[in-house]
């Protein structure tokens, strides 16, 4: 796995962004944490100088100076006095000789050893009496306490930001493993494995929910892809047959020519078949021109109304002349509006109305029915003849598909592919249904949503 | 009859040229757009026959730059199959018809000979009339010796057409586009039935049958011979 790629994940990314804001939030607080605390902590030192001051004073209000250095002189000094001096500027107690004429609370530097060294204090100077007293404690434990503290919080905060950036980095790195592995299914799918599928795993993240939309995907592509191999195999079967048919026929005609017959009667077989051919490629490209949508469908609004009774007119005499019945139903509406295109809507009529014919019976009724429902303009093409099976009524839209009983009638297996090309092309759905007996083929279409007058 | 082919494939060109000569008209060919420009703009034809797709100019450039050039002969587009619905485009650049290859020699005769016959059509003729058979334009109506003949909407079409080009075959797709606006073959009888039944009401009460069918063509309307 390439290094670079999980840290440049968007997990990693946001982990290292938080950890910033992670680290610029502990540098604050520890700031107004450090700030609090010293704070508290001189405040304590001044609170506990406070009754040792008081004391003082109350022994120097009772009996003076006197009083006050007989006291200092039969107790031990108390940890809090750092020096007193007399009058005379004599240190007469305390650990420390210090003067400090300012009043006041102040660090200072308190010399502590022979050598010079020092120490910081938190003092104040206090006049009680003559006496000159300096109170105050050493910073060194309390500093001691602020160090640990921030020593803490930083722990506390590395360890944090340490944290997040693992845990974003493993985050990342298992995104990209996913990731990379969904590249390769990718990559052999592409190269030709079509059963390879994206690895889902049960964690259902949004990788996870990706790769199972993409293995929908797939499942359609390759389910697609066969088809196309299934439908390319099936055209050239299809196209074959009248070729290997014609090729014969030339033989045969090349053949008669030799012996000095006439070969006219081949001729016009072979005619015959190769219009039939002629009839296939144009439906092919005619079916393949509706589904590409490259201009062709240019919708425009077309009245079912006229349409349908223009093609029943023709469609009547075709169906007299074969013995067969049809009947028109119109809606009361005098004109039904839809979007699309007349010539594609006729043809596809032309085409069920024509299946009705061919594969009807002499007494077959045949009913073409337009009707506005309130889901939008239905057209409906019932026969009373011979119906489709049901397990052939899921594929008698694929191209070259003939159903058993169908197979003596002709035709190409294109016509009602064109026709679903068609309803596709223009929104409608299309159903088959038992007519009891025969078929019933309804279209239906979506309303035209009259933007003009809606805008107004 | 003097026809111009500018199409640039050998083998069609061949076809096409033997099959004019063989039916008595005579036949200039040029294999390049530019030719079939400059061509007509300095020689006199009855009918040009243009491929859209050729080297040098395409069919449709050719068609509007005579067109903007104001020469009028009728032009007849050849066009591969896939371009037959949008004919619109070449009939709007003036094409005055147009045939999808691959086409039968005589769907291509019949359609140009139709083209000449347009030119000397009389726009307010108001009567067709073959031998005894009067089709009043204005009534809509037909009469054949003195009696009236009730015709649907269709087969009236279907008659007007087979009159105005009477003496001449009108082919199956010719009736499919002008009588049915139908730009597909419905692989059908469409045709076959709806002059069955006009010939029962034109021909058949008569003495003298006017509508004729040739054979894997189409139909020619004539009295007799």
């Amino acid at each position: 796995m390439d290094r670079g790629n999980v840290f440049s994940g968007g997990a990693f990314r946001v982990t290292v962004y938080a950890t910033l804001v992670l680290a610029i939030v502990f540098v604050l607080t520890a700031v107004a944490g450090y700030r609090y605390l010293q704070e508290e902590q001189y405040g304590q030192v001044r609170a506990r100088a406070e009754p040792v001051i008081g004391m003082y004073r109350s022994i120097y209000s009772q009996g003076g100076d006197a009083a006050v250095a007989a006291y200092l002189g039969k107790t031990a000094s108390r940890a809090e006095v750092l020096s007193v001096r007399d009058a005379s500027d004599t240190r007469i107690g305390g650990g420390f000789d210090l003067s400090m004429p300012v009043a006041g609370w102040h660090v200072r530097q308190v010399p502590t050893g022979a050598e010079g060294q020092s120490e910081p204090y938190y003092l104040r100077a206090e006049q009680i009496g003559s006496h000159r007293f300096v109170i105050g404690e050493a910073l060194a434990p309390l500093q001691r306490v602020e160090f640990i503290f921030i020593r803490t919080l930083m722990s506390i905060g590395a360890l944090l930001a340490l944290a997040f950036v693992a845990l974003g980095y493993l985050t990342s790195r298992s995104v990209q493993g996913k990731l990379e592995q969904m590249g390769r299914a990718l990559q052999r799918f592409a190269g030709g494995e079509t059963d390879v599928r994206l690895p889902v795993a049960a964690a259902n993240d949004q990788v996870d929910r990706i790769a199972q939309t993409m293995n929908d995907q797939l499942d359609r592509l390759s389910a697609l892809m066969a088809e196309t191999r299934a439908s390319a195999v099936a055209i050239s079967h299809d196209l074959k047959r009248p070729l290997a048919r014609s090729l014969l026929g030339m033989e045969h005609a090349l053949m008669q020519a030799e012996q000095g017959h006439l070969p006219q009667a081949t001729l016009e077989d072979i005619h015959v078949e190769l219009t039939n051919l002629n009839g296939i490629f144009d439906a092919i490209l005619r079916i393949a021109r509706i589904d590409a949508d490259q201009g062709v469908f240019q919708p425009q609004q077309v009245d079912l109304v006229a349409l349908v009774r223009d093609i029943a007119e023709t469609y009547q005499v075709v169906a007299e002349e074969s013995g067969q019945t049809m009947t028109l139903e119109l809606p009361e509406a005098a004109r039904l509006d839809v979007r699309g295109d007349a010539r594609m809507l006729t043809q596809m009529l032309a085409n069920l109305l024509q299946n009705a014919v061919t594969h009807g019976r002499d007494d077959t009724h045949i009913t073409l029915r337009l009707s506005d429902t309130a889901q939008g303009p239905l057209i409906e093409v019932a026969d009373t003849g011979p119906g489709i099976a049901k397990a052939d009524q899921a594929r008698v839209f694929d191209a070259f598909f003939r159903a058993e009983q169908a197979r003596s009638t002709g035709g190409n297996g294109l016509g009602l592919t064109l026709v679903k090309s068609v309803a596709d092309r223009h929104g409608a759905t299309i159903t088959l249904a038992d007519n009891a007996p025969g078929l019933r083929v309804a279209v239906a279409f979506v309303p035209v949503i009259d933007r003009v007058t809606h805008a107004c | 009859m003097k026809i111009l082919l500018a199409e640039d494939d050998a083998a069609v060109a061949k076809f096409v040229i033997t099959g004019f000569e063989e039916n008595g008209h005579s036949v200039d060919h040029v294999s390049d757009g530019r030719d079939a420009l400059s061509y007509c703009m300095y020689n006199d034809c009855e009918v040009a026959v243009l491929d859209r797709m050729m080297p040098g100019m395409d069919g449709l450039s050719v068609l509007k730059a005579l067109r903007a050039a104001g020469k009028n002969m009728p032009v007849l587009m050849l066009t591969a199959l896939s371009d037959v619905d949008n004919r619109v485009e070449g009939l709007q650049a003036g094409a005055d018809d147009y045939l999808a290859k691959p086409f039968h020699f005589s769907e291509l005769l019949a359609r140009v000979l139709a083209l000449t016959r347009r030119r000397t059509d009389h726009v307010s003729q108001t009567e067709l009339v073959v031998h005894d058979l009067t089709l009043d334009l204005l009534a809509r109506t037909a009469q054949r010796q003195h009696q009236l003949i009730e015709l649907q909407t269709k087969e009236f079409a279907l008659l007007e057409i087979l009159m105005r080009n009477a003496g001449r075959v009108v082919t199956r797709t010719m009736l499919l586009e002008k009588v049915w606006n139908f730009n597909f073959d419905p692989n059908t009888s469409v045709v076959e039935t709806h002059i069955s039944r006009l010939r029962s009401k034109v021909d058949k009460p008569f003495d003298v049958a006017l509508i004729h069918t040739m054979r894997n063509t189409g139909y020619s309307m004539h009295g007799p011979r």
